[in-house]
C-alpha cells in the first residue's frame, strides 16, 4: 500500500490504522475488488459458531465463536418465593417477568479478554451498556415465556384456608386452587473469554442460545416446610420458539472525526472487529425475527454521527443483511 | 448494599435448586492411585492478548466428576504506570476469578478470600520461574479465569469438601498460566507445571494411601493433601501448599510432596505437548 | 509480602548473604540460627472479650488478638428429605469450618489486599487442619458456638509478621474460655454466668487435655545451606526461600503403668506447609565492575555474558525454585524433637493463663 515510504503492510496498519482501511476500501485498481483491512468484503460477516450444553454445573449454557471473539454464556435458575417478592400480586400474569426481576443478565469483559478490559476495578462503561442492553432486549423481545418459571401449588386437601392465612407470608393456597407459590429466577452469566469486536451481537447469540439449552428441574412447593423441592432426575426445556438475532454495523467515513466526509462517501462496514470499532463513530444495531419469510424489526438503535438517514436504515439491502445474519445464527443454533 | 453497575435481580432471597432425596451413589475412584486425568491444552485462544492458553482436565466416565476447565490470559510486559516506583524487574500481578456458573454455588462478581488467596499461590509459582530482570521498568498480568470447577455434589459444600477443591483448582491455575506465558513469550527459567497429591483412607480400614490428581468427592474423607508447582528440568519446587493432619512421620510428608512431583510431571508433558503443536503449527 | 518496599543496596545484600551462608551463620541480631527473638507476651488483657493475648517481640513488634464467642443457631442443612435424628456424634461430626471467623488487621493495609488474605488464610488453615477444632464450638445439634478472632497488628509492619501474629493466636486461644453450658441436650442453651466456672476452649489440666493444642506457625527460610528461623526483615531480603509451617502439639492419653514420661517427647503433627514469596526475587542486583560500562570500553559484549552468571561477591536475586532437599531439611528441622518448636512451645507455656 505504501511501497514508497518503505513500511510494511503491517506496520503500516499499525501506524495509520484510517489510511490503512481507507486504501483498502478505496483500491487504486479497479481490478482488486474492495475490503476491509482483515481481507472481508464491507457486507461480509464472520461465521458464527455456537456449541451448547458445555457446562454442567449451569442449567444452560453455550459458547459463541464469531472469528476472534468468543462467548460463554452460562445460565443458572434459582428460585424465589412469592412470599419474599415485596411487590407480588397473584393476578398479575402478564408482566411478571419485569416486575419481579426474573432475568438477571451481567456481562463480564474483565476476564483480560482484550488489553483495555483488565480485572480489578469496578465493570466498564461497556459491560454496563451491554448488561442494560441485553437486559431490556429480553423483556421487551418477550422471548422466554413467564409460565416457564411459574413453580405451582395446588392447596392440600384438609387445610383450611383459615389455617393457612395464620402464616401470614404463606402462599394463599386454599384447598384445590392452584397458585403460583415461588419462581425461577434466571441468572444469566456472560462472559467474554476474547474479544475482537461486536460485543452486542455475540452476547446475544450466546444468551440465546444458553437460554434454549435450558433445562430447569421440575420443581414444586413442599408446604410444610415452606420451600421449593426440585427433582433431581425430570426436567423441563424452557420453550423458546422465537431466536431473534442482533446485527451490528459500523459506519466509516474515512475522516478522523464525525464529521461526514466532503463527498459523503461512507461504508458500512457489517459485523466489525476491534480495529474497525475503533476507527468508526456511527454505529447500528437491529435485531430482527424471521418467520415465514417474514421479517419482524424488534429493534434498531444507533449512536454516533449522522451519516446513516431513515431511508437507509428501512432499506431492503440493510434488511437482506439481518436477514441473512438471522438464518446463520438460527442455522448454527439450532443444529449444533 | 447492592452494586449498582450490575444487573442485581430480585430483592428478595433467591436460593438455589434444593434437590429432593440425594441416593446418588458415592462413585469410588476408579483409576489407578498414580493415575492422573487426562489434560487437554491449547494456546493462543485470545488473539489480542499476547499470550493465553486454555487447559481442560477431561471429565471421567462414570464419575460424579465434570472435569476443569480454565482459561488464562497474559497482557504485558508493558510499562508500568508513571506514577509507579522504579522496579528493577518485571512487576508480575496474578488474579483468579471464578465464573459465576463455575461451582455448584452461584458465585458473585466480587473475589473472595478464597481467590485472592489463590492469586498469591499463583504469584508465588510464578514468579520462581520468570526471568524477571530481563524486563526492567515493565508489568505483566497474569488473568486465570475458572469456567468450570470440579466441584461436584451438594455434599461437598456440606462437608466443607471443597476446601480440599482449591488445591486443584491452583493446580490447574499453575499449568495454564505457565502454558500462557510460554505463549506470551516471556522469559522463564523453565515451564512450570503443577500437581496435586493427597491422603486418603484405605478402604476397609486399611493404611492411608496416597492417590494422585485426587477428586475430592471420589474419597470420603482426605486427610492430607499437597499441591507443588515444579519446574521439570530443574527439579525445582517453586510453590509448595500442603494442609491436612500429618504425624511426625517425616515419611509421610516426603512422599506426599514427591507424589505431587510426579502428578506435576503429567501435566508438564501435556503443556510441552501443546507448546511443541503451536511451535510446529506456526 | 511483595509490597513491602526492600531498601537495601544490592552491596548491602551480598554481604548480609554471605555472612549468612557461612557455616555457622553469622546474623546481624547476633542470635544462633534457630533462636526466636526475645518476646514478652501476657494473656487477658481485654476483659470484654473471652480470651486475648498481647506478644511484644524485641524489635518493637507488637500484636494484640482478641477472641469472642456468640451463640449461633445452626442452619439445617437444606435437605430434601425429612431429617432423621440422627446421634449426638454423628451431628458432631458435621461441624463446618465457617463457625470461626478470623480477621487479620496490619496498619497501612487494606484488608482485603492478596497479602492480608493470604496471612489469614494461613492462620485459619493450621487451625482447622485439625479437625478437633470446630468439634469444640459444637453445643447441640441445633446450637454452635461462633469464634470470632480478630488478630491486629499495632505496629508497623517491620517484619514479616507471620510468626508474632500466630504465637499471639495462639496463646489468647489457649486463654480462651467459654461459659459453662448448664442445660441438656438439644434445648435452647443455658449458661452458667459465673466466670469462675467457665470452661477453658483448650482444658489446662486432666484428662481433657489430650488431643491437639493450637497450633503454632513458623516462619523458616533457607539461606545457603543454612536453615534459620524466625528471620528478621534484612534476612527475609536474602532468602532463597521462605515457607511457613504449622504444627500442632497432640497429647496423648498416658496409660497408667506407663511411667516413662519423657517431658521432652512432645509429639507434634504437621498442619500445613506453605511456600512465601521472598521479597529477595525483588531486590535489585548488582553490577559486576568488569561489566561497569563506564569503566570499560567492551563493556556490552561482557555484560551480556555476565548477565547469566554469577560474580563472586555481586548480589543477583535468586531465581528459579528450591530442590526439594532444602524443603525437606527444612521441615525435617521445625519437627525434629526437641527442636524449634518444642521450645517455642516451652516457652509459651511458660505464660500465665489468666
Amino acid at each position: 500500500m505504501a511501497p514508497t515510504a518503505g513500511l510494511t503492510r503491517a506496520t503500516f496498519a499499525k501506524l495509520s490504522p484510517h489510511p490503512y482501511l481507507l486504501a483498502n476500501l478505496e483500491p487504486s485498481s479497479d481490478d482488486v475488488p474492495p475490503a476491509r483491512s482483515n481481507g472481508r468484503a464491507p457486507n461480509e460477516v464472520r461465521p458464527p459458531t455456537v456449541n451448547s450444553s458445555s457446562l454442567s454445573h449451569a442449567h444452560g449454557s453455550a459458547v459463541v465463536r464469531m472469528g476472534d471473539t468468543t462467548v460463554i454464556c452460562g445460565v443458572r435458575g434459582e428460585t424465589i418465593l412469592t412470599s419474599n417478592i415485596p411487590s407480588f400480586r397473584a393476578s398479575n400474569n402478564e408482566t411478571e417477568l419485569r416486575e419481579y426481576d426474573l432475568l438477571v443478565p451481567n456481562i463480564e469483559l474483565a476476564t483480560g479478554c482484550a488489553p483495555q478490559f483488565l480485572p480489578g476495578g469496578p465493570p466498564t462503561t461497556l459491560a454496563q451498556t451491554l448488561s442494560t442492553r441485553i437486559y431490556s432486549l429480553l423483556h421487551s423481545s418477550k422471548v422466554i415465556n413467564p409460565d416457564n418459571l411459574r413453580i405451582w401449588h395446588t392447596g392440600a386437601e384438609g387445610m383450611t384456608a383459615n389455617e393457612d392465612r395464620m402464616e401470614d407470608d404463606a402462599p394463599d393456597a386454599i384447598e384445590g386452587e392452584k397458585v403460583v407459590a415461588a419462581y425461577w429466577v434466571l441468572y444469566i452469566d456472560i462472559f467474554f473469554i476474547s474479544f475482537d469486536g461486536n460485543p452486542f451481537d455475540a452476547a446475544w447469540a450466546a444468551t440465546m442460545a444458553a437460554l434454549r439449552d435450558t433445562k430447569l428441574p421440575r420443581a414444586w412447593y413442599d408446604a410444610d416446610r415452606e420451600m421449593v423441592i426440585s427433582s433431581r432426575k425430570e426436567s423441563i426445556p424452557i420453550t423458546i420458539t422465537n431466536i431473534p438475532i442482533a446485527c451490528t454495523a459500523v459506519v466509516f467515513t474515512g475522516k478522523e472525526t464525525d464529521r461526514p466526509s466532503v463527498d459523503g462517501k461512507f461504508w458500512m462496514l457489517v459485523d466489525p472487529d476491534r480495529l474497525e470499532e475503533s476507527l468508526c463513530d456511527e454505529s447500528v444495531t437491529i435485531v430482527v425475527d424471521c418467520k415465514d419469510g417474514d421479517t419482524r424489526i424488534l429493534s434498531i438503535s444507533k449512536h454516533g454521527g449522522t451519516v446513516l438517514t431513515p431511508t437507509l436504515l428501512t432499506s431492503k439491502q440493510f434488511l437482506s443483511w439481518a436477514g441473512k445474519r438471522w438464518e446463520e445464527f438460527n442455522l448454527a443454533i439450532v443444529q449444533p | 448494599m447492592a452494586d449498582r453497575r450490575r444487573v442485581n435481580g430480585p430483592g428478595g432471597i433467591t436460593v438455589p435448586p434444593i434437590y429432593e432425596a440425594e441416593d446418588l451413589p458415592l462413585p469410588d475412584r476408579s483409576r489407578q492411585p498414580n493415575g492422573i486425568r487426562a489434560q487437554y491444552l491449547k494456546t493462543g485462544v485470545t488473539p489480542s492478548a499476547s499470550g493465553s492458553a486454555y487447559l481442560e482436565i477431561e471429565p471421567q466416565n462414570g464419575s460424579v466428576s465434570k472435569g476443569m476447565k480454565l482459561t488464562c490470559t497474559v497482557h504485558g510486559p508493558r510499562s508500568l504506570p508513571r506514577s509507579a516506583p522504579f522496579s528493577p524487574h518485571m512487576v508480575l500481578s496474578t488474579h483468579v476469578k471464578f465464573a459465576p456458573f463455575a461451582t455448584r454455588q452461584r458465585r458473585g462478581y466480587l473475589r473472595d478470600s478464597s481467590e485472592r488467596d489463590l492469586s498469591t499461590h499463583l504469584e508465588t509459582a510464578l514468579r520462581g520461574a520468570l526471568i524477571a530482570d530481563r524486563w526492567p521498568k515493565s508489568g505483566v498480568d497474569v488473568i486465570v479465569t475458572i469456567i468450570e470447577g470440579d466441584q461436584a455434589r451438594q455434599v461437598a459444600v456440606e462437608q466443607g469438601i471443597e476446601e480440599w477443591d482449591m488445591m486443584n483448582v491452583l493446580g490447574g491455575c499453575i499449568t495454564v498460566a505457565a502454558a500462557a506465558l510460554a505463549d506470551a513469550g516471556i522469559d522463564c527459567v523453565d515451564t512450570v507445571s503443577g500437581g496435586v497429591a493427597a491422603l486418603v483412607p484405605g478402604k476397609d480400614g486399611e493404611e492411608p494411601v496416597m492417590v494422585l490428581d485426587p477428586v475430592p468427592s471420589e474419597h470420603e474423607e482426605i486427610l492430607a493433601a499437597c499441591c507443588v508447582a515444579y519446574l521439570p528440568s530443574r527439579d525445582e519446587i517453586t510453590n509448595l501448599w500442603l494442609k491436612g493432619s500429618l504425624s511426625s512421620d517425616a515419611n509421610l510428608q516426603r512422599m506426599l510432596i514427591a507424589r505431587a512431583v510426579h502428578a506435576s510431571k503429567g501435566s508438564s508433558q501435556a503443556v510441552a505437548a501443546s507448546l511443541t503443536e503451536a511451535a510446529l503449527a506456526g | 509480602m511483595a509490597s513491602q518496599q526492600i531498601l537495601f543496596s544490592p552491596a548491602e545484600l551480598a554481604y548480609l548473604h554471605r555472612s549468612l551462608s557461612l557455616k555457622p551463620p553469622i546474623r546481624p541480631d547476633g542470635r544462633a540460627p534457630t533462636q526466636f527473638r526475645p518476646l514478652t507476651a501476657e494473656t487477658g488483657i481485654l476483659p470484654g472479650t473471652n480470651g486475648s493475648a498481647r506478644v511484644h517481640f524485641s524489635d518493637g513488634t507488637e500484636a494484640i488478638v482478641g477472641v469472642k464467642a456468640e451463640i449461633e443457631k445452626t442452619i439445617e442443612a437444606p435437605r430434601a428429605e425429612e431429617s432423621k435424628p440422627e446421634s449426638n456424634e454423628a451431628a458432631s461430626e458435621r461441624t463446618r469450618g465457617d463457625w470461626l471467623e478470623l480477621a487479620v488487621e496490619i496498619p497501612g493495609q487494606r484488608d482485603d489486599e492478596a497479602s492480608t488474605v493470604f496471612l489469614s488464610e494461613m492462620l485459619r488453615e493450621a487451625l482447622l487442619a485439625d479437625k478437633e477444632f470446630a468439634k469444640k464450638l459444637f453445643i447441640n445439634r441445633r446450637f454452635h458456638w461462633r469464634l470470632y478472632l480478630d488478630v491486629l497488628l499495632i505496629s508497623p509492619p517491620l517484619s514479616y509478621p507471620l510468626p508474632l501474629l500466630s504465637l499471639t493466636t495462639h496463646l489468647a486461644l489457649l486463654a480462651t474460655r467459654l461459659p459453662r453450658l448448664k442445660s441438656e441436650g438439644d434445648e435452647d442453651p443455658m449458661f452458667d454466668d459465673d466466670w469462675e466456672a467457665s470452661t477453658f476452649l483448650y482444658p489446662q489440666e486432666g484428662t481433657a487435655t489430650n488431643g491437639s493444642r493450637p497450633p503454632i506457625t513458623l516462619l523458616v527460610v533457607a539461606i545457603g545451606d543454612n536453615v534459620i528461623f524466625d528471620p528478621a526483615k534484612e534476612e527475609l531480603a536474602v532468602a532463597e526461600t521462605a515457607l511457613a509451617v504449622s504444627v500442632a502439639e497432640v497429647r496423648r492419653a498416658q496409660k497408667a503403668g506407663d511411667m516413662e514420661v519423657d517431658s521432652k517427647g512432645r509429639e507434634l503433627s504437621l498442619l500445613s506447609i506453605r511456600t512465601i514469596d521472598p521479597p529477595s526475587r525483588l531486590t535489585p542486583p548488582g553490577v559486576p565492575h568488569t561489566s561497569n560500562t563506564g569503566s570499560s570500553a567492551f563493556a556490552p559484549t561482557k555484560l551480556q555474558k555476565a548477565g547469566d552468571q554469577e560474580t563472586e561477591g555481586v548480589w543477583k536475586a535468586p531465581l528459579g525454585g528450591t530442590k526439594f532437599g532444602v524443603l525437606d531439611g527444612i521441615i525435617q528441622a521445625v519437627l525434629e524433637k526437641g527442636g524449634v518448636a518444642d521450645e517455642v512451645l516451652d516457652g509459651l507455656e511458660g505464660v500465665e493463663l489468666s
